[in-house]
C-alpha cells in the first residue's frame, strides 16, 4: 500500500480518536443523566423586598403564642426586654425579644433579631437583620447588614447605613449621610424634615410638543424629538415624549405623560412630570420637583431638596445604579440604588 | 399553538414534490458536467469561472467569520460587560390596564394550568383582563375555559373563535376586539407564568419608547430525551447570552411572540397586526424597530415551556422559523437599512439577525464550492486566501463560537454537568443546516407557486388532563 495513503489513514484515525474523546463524557451524560432538571426560575427574593423578613417572621410566629418563653429553644435565643444592657457577645442563635427594647449601650449582633414591640438604640450599632412589631429607631453611625422590617416607623440616625433592604409598613426616615440600597415604605423621608414651601403660581402656557424643534409624531399621544431638547419655563404639555439626545425641562413646567431621554435629563425647579421619567444616562431633579411615575436611570439619579416622588395613594419606584437624595425629599414606594444610595446633608 | 406555528400548505402531493426534486438534481448535475466540458475547451472561461467561484466562496467565508465574531462579542459581553436590566426594579407603580391573551387550540391538557397561574398573579386584579383565545378547539378546551369564566366572571373574558383564517396571528388579530388598555401580554396555553411575571413584563412599558417586551423561555421537559436536553442547551445560549448581550449592547433584542407583550398603539402606528406572515413576532419586531420603537428583553423574567420531544417535530419547527424569518428578510431589508431611527450598530446587528436563517444554505453552498474548486484544480486561486480559510475552519466551520456561547450560557445558569452533552450539538447543527436549507428552497417554491398558508398544531407532551 502506498505510504502516503497509510499516513492519511493514520491521520484520519488520530483525528477521529481525538474527536471521540469528547463524546465519551457526552455519551455517559446521555445514558446516565446527572444534570437534567429544568433550570430553576428566579425565586421571589429578588423581587419581593420583604421576602426575608416574611420568611423570618413565619419561623418566629409559632413562638409568640407560647405562654412562657426564656433561654434557648433550639432555633432561637430569648432575651429579656427589661435588660437594657444585654450581653450580645453570648448570642449564638437568632434572637427573640418579647417586648419593646430601649438599649443604652452599643449593640453588635450577627444574628437576626425579632422584637415584639419597639426597638431603640443610642447609636453605632451593628445588626445583621431585624424585624419589629413596632418602631425601629437606631442612633447615628449604626449599620444593618442584611435587612430590617418594621410594622411602624423606621428611623436611621445620621451617617448610618443599610446596605441591603429596609422596609416599613408606614414610614422610613433616613437622616443626612445615610447610605442605603433598597428602601420601601408608603412614605420615605430623607434628610431634614419637610419644610413648608409656597408654590410659585406663574401663569402656565398650554403648549404642544409639535412646536419643539425636530418633533416627529410617533403615535396619537407620543412625540419623538431627534437631538437635544429644551422645554421652556412655565409651560404645560400633554402626552408622552421621547428625546434621542439631552432633555432640559424648564422651571415650573409640567409634562402630563411619560418622558424618556437617551442622554441626560435635567428637570427644573418646581417642575412636574405626570408620568414616568426614564433615562439611559443621568437624571437630575432640581429643588421642589414632583414626579408621579417611576424614575429610572441606568447611571445616576440626583433628587434635589424638597422634591416629591410618587403620591401616597399610588406609590412608585426610583431606580438607578447610584442615587443621591437631597434633604427634605419625600418618596412614596421604593427607592432602589443598585450600587449605592446616599442622603445628602444639603 | 406555539411560536411560528404556521406553515405553508396546499402542497403539491408527495410524489410530485419528489419528482420535481429529482429533476432539479439531475439538471444541476447535467449543468455541472456541461460546464466542465465547456471549460475544459476554453482556458479563459475556466479561469473566469474558477475566479468567480473563489470570490463567492471568499464572501461566504467572510460572512461566516463575521457571525463567529458576533457570537464571540456577545459571549464576552455577557462575561465581562455591563449588564442592563433597567426596568426589573420597578415594583411599586401605577400599573396600567392590560389584557393577557392565552393562545389556545385543542389545549385541554394544559389550558387550566395557564389560567390558574394568571389568576394567582400579583398584578392588580382590577387592571388585568384575561382573554383565553380558543381558536376552534375540538376537545375539552372550551368547557374548561367556561368553567373558569363561571368562577371568575369579572376577570376572564373568553373568545371562542369558530371561523376565520387559520393560525395564531389571525386568531390574535380577531381577539384584539376584546382588548382593554394599551398593552397586550401573550402566552401560549402550555406556559405557566410565575406570580410576579406579569409585572416584570409590563414594567418596561413605562418607557414610552418601548413597543415590545420579551421574557426568557425555559424548557420544562428537559429530561425527556436527548433532543430536549440539546434544546435546553440551545435555549440557554439563545436567551442567556444572545438576547441579553443584544440588550446590553443596545442592539436588536427580538420579540418572540409569547412570554412577551406589545404596545397596541405602537403596533397600530406601524401598520397593525399582520396575519399573512409566518413569523408574526419577527415581523412586529422589525416593523417596530425601523419605525422608531424599541424591543426590550428581560432575562430575569422567566417562564417554563415545552420543547419538541421528537426530531420530526423539531425539524418542522426549524423549517417554520426559517421560512418566516426569511419572509421578513425579503420584505423589510430595504426599509430596515434606510430607516432614520436606527444606529449603525442596530442596523448591522438587525441585518445579521435577519440573515441568520440564510447562513446555513450559504454554508452548504460554500462547502460545495470548496469541493468543486478542489476537483477543478483551482488551488492556484485558492492558495492566496488559505489563511482566511484556515481561520474559518477554526472559528466557524465547527461552529466553535456558537459552542462557546452555549458553554458560557450554561455556566451563567449555574449548571456544569449538562455541558458534557455539548458534542451532540454538532448533530443538531447538521440537522438544522439541512432543514433550513430545504425550507429556503420551499420558500422559493411557495413564492413561485403562490401557495396558501395553513395552520399546524404543535404537539403537547404533558400527560395530565386539565381539571
Amino acid at each position: 500500500m502506498n505510504s502516503n495513503l497509510i499516513h492519511l489513514i493514520e491521520f484520519i484515525a488520530f483525528c477521529s480518536a481525538l474527536m471521540l474523546i469528547a463524546f465519551r463524557p457526552a455519551w455517559r451524560e446521555w445514558q446516565f443523566p446527572s444534570d437534567c432538571e429544568p433550570l430553576p426560575i428566579s425565586p421571589d427574593y429578588s423581587i419581593d423586598i420583604d421576602y426575608f423578613a416574611t420568611s423570618f417572621y413565619s419561623k418566629v410566629e409559632n413562638f409568640l403564642t407560647k405562654e412562657s418563653v426564656s433561654g434557648n429553644q433550639q432555633d432561637f435565643q430569648f432575651i429579656s426586654a427589661s435588660a437594657s444592657k444585654p450581653d450580645w457577645s453570648d448570642i449564638t442563635l437568632p434572637v427573640i425579644v418579647m417586648n419593646s427594647m430601649y438599649l443604652k449601650e452599643v449593640m453588635h449582633c450577627q444574628f437576626p433579631v425579632f422584637v415584639n414591640g419597639d426597638f431603640h438604640t443610642i447609636g453605632a450599632d451593628n445588626l445583621k437583620s431585624i424585624y419589629t412589631q413596632g418602631k425601629i429607631s437606631l442612633g447615628p453611625y449604626s449599620r444593618i447588614d442584611d435587612w430590617a422590617y418594621a410594622r411602624e416607623t423606621i428611623i436611621l440616625g445620621y451617617e448610618s447605613s443599610a446596605p441591603r433592604r429596609l422596609s416599613s409598613a408606614t414610614c422610613i426616615y433616613l437622616e443626612h449621610g445615610c447610605h442605603f440600597e433598597r428602601v420601601n415604605a408608603p412614605v420615605i423621608s430623607f434628610g431634614l424634615r419637610v419644610q413648608n414651601y409656597t408654590v410659585q403660581s406663574n401663569a402656565l402656557i398650554e403648549s404642544s410638543f409639535s412646536e419643539l424643534k425636530g418633533a416627529v409624531q410617533q403615535s396619537s399621544s407620543l412625540t419623538l424629538i431627534r437631538g437635544d431638547c429644551e422645554i421652556p419655563n412655565d409651560r404645560v404639555y400633554r402626552g408622552s415624549l421621547i428625546v434621542t439626545g439631552r432633555l432640559i425641562v424648564g422651571d415650573r413646567s409640567r409634562i402630563i405623560g411619560d418622558v424618556k431621554a437617551r442622554k441626560n435629563i435635567v428637570v427644573g425647579v418646581n417642575a412636574l412630570i405626570g408620568g414616568a421619567l426614564i433615562c439611559e444616562k443621568n437624571i437630575t431633579l432640581k429643588e421642589y420637583v414632583c414626579v408621579k411615575g417611576p424614575i429610572i436611570s441606568e447611571v445616576l439619579i440626583t433628587i434635589g431638596a424638597h422634591s416629591t416622588v410618587g403620591i401616597h395613594e399610588l406609590p412608585t419606584t426610583v431606580s438607578a445604579e447610584r442615587i443621591i437624595v437631597g434633604p427634605g425629599v419625600i418618596a412614596h414606594g421604593t427607592v432602589w440604588a443598585r450600587e449605592r444610595g446616599v442622603t445628602c446633608p444639603s | 399553538m406555539s411560536l411560528n406555528s404556521v406553515s405553508v400548505g396546499n402542497y403539491l402531493s408527495g410524489k410530485w414534490r419528489a419528482g420535481i426534486g429529482v429533476i432539479v438534481v439531475m439538471l444541476i448535475c447535467e449543468g455541472i458536467f456541461a460546464l466542465e466540458r465547456a471549460l475544459s475547451n476554453n482556458i479563459d472561461l475556466q479561469h473566469a469561472a474558477v475566479s468567480s467561484m473563489a470570490i463567492v466562496l471568499l464572501a461566504i467565508v467572510v460572512l461566516m467569520i463575521i457571525y463567529a465574531c458576533r457570537h464571540m462579542l456577545f459571549t464576552i459581553n455577557r462575561l465581562f460587560g455591563r449588564q442592563r436590566h433597567p426596568y426589573i426594579d420597578i415594583d411599586d407603580a401605577q400599573w396600567p390596564q392590560i389584557t393577557v391573551f392565552i393562545a389556545a387550540h385543542n389545549e385541554e391538557k394544559v389550558i387550566a394550568g395557564c389560567i390558574e397561574a394568571l389568576i394567582n398573579s400579583n398584578y392588580p386584579i382590577t387592571r388585568l383582563k384575561i382573554v383565553p383565545v380558543n381558536d376552534r378547539s375540538t376537545d375539552q378546551t372550551r368547557s374548561i375555559i367556561d368553567r373558569y369564566v363561571e368562577r371568575y366572571p369579572d376577570r376572564i373574558t373568553p373568545f371562542h373563535r369558530i371561523s376565520g383564517k387559520a393560525g395564531k396571528a389571525a386568531a390574535l388579530k380577531d381577539a384584539l376586539a376584546f382588548v382593554e388598555g394599551d398593552i397586550v401580554i401573550i402566552f401560549d396555553a402550555d406556559y405557566v407564568p410565575g406570580c410576579g411575571l406579569i409585572k416584570q413584563l409590563v414594567a418596561p412599558f413605562f418607557d414610552p419608547e418601548v413597543g415590545a417586551v420579551m421574557g426568557r423561555v425555559v424548557p420544562i421537559n428537559v429530561c425527556s430525551n436527548l433532543l430536549t436536553r440539546m434544546l435546553d442547551l440551545e435555549r440557554s445560549g439563545g436567551y442567556q447570552v444572545d438576547q441579553q448581550a443584544r440588550m446590553n449592547l443596545k442592539l436588536v433584542p427580538q420579540y418572540g411572540g409569547t412570554v412577551g407583550g406589545v404596545r397596541l398603539s405602537a403596533v397600530e402606528a406601524v401598520g397593525g397586526w399582520h396575519e399573512n406572515v409566518l413569523a408574526e413576532d419577527t415581523d412586529i419586531t422589525y416593523r417596530l424597530l425601523f419605525n422608531g420603537w424599541k424591543t426590550i428583553y428581560t432575562n430575569r423574567t422567566e417562564c417554563y415551556e415545552e420543547v419538541p420531544e421528537e426530531w420530526l417535530i423539531r425539524i418542522k419547527q426549524v423549517k417554520r422559523w426559517s421560512k418566516g424569518h426569511n419572509q421578513v428578510l425579503f420584505r423589510y431589508w430595504f426599509q430596515f437599512l434606510t430607516s432614520p431611527y436606527l444606529s449603525l450598530a442596530e442596523r448591522i446587528d438587525g441585518m445579521l439577525l435577519l440573515m441568520v436563517f440564510v447562513m446555513p444554505p450559504l454554508l452548504l453552498l460554500g462547502w460545495i464550492l470548496a469541493l468543486a474548486l478542489y476537483f477543478m484544480n483551482a488551488s492556484y486561486v485558492v492558495t492566496n486566501v488559505i489563511p482566511i480559510f484556515a481561520l474559518m475552519a477554526y472559528g466557524t466551520l465547527g461552529n466553535f463560537a456558537a459552542f462557546f456561547e452555549i458553554v458560557i450560557a450554561v455556566l451563567l445558569d449555574g449548571n456544569r454537568r449538562r455541558l458534557r452533552l455539548l458534542p451532540f450539538i454538532l448533530l443538531g447543527f447538521f440537522i438544522s443546516l439541512f432543514s433550513i436549507s430545504s425550507s429556503l428552497y420551499s420558500l422559493v417554491m411557495d413564492f413561485i407557486f403562490k401557495r396558501e398558508l395553513v395552520w399546524e398544531k404543535t404537539v403537547r407532551y404533558r400527560k395530565e388532563l386539565s381539571k
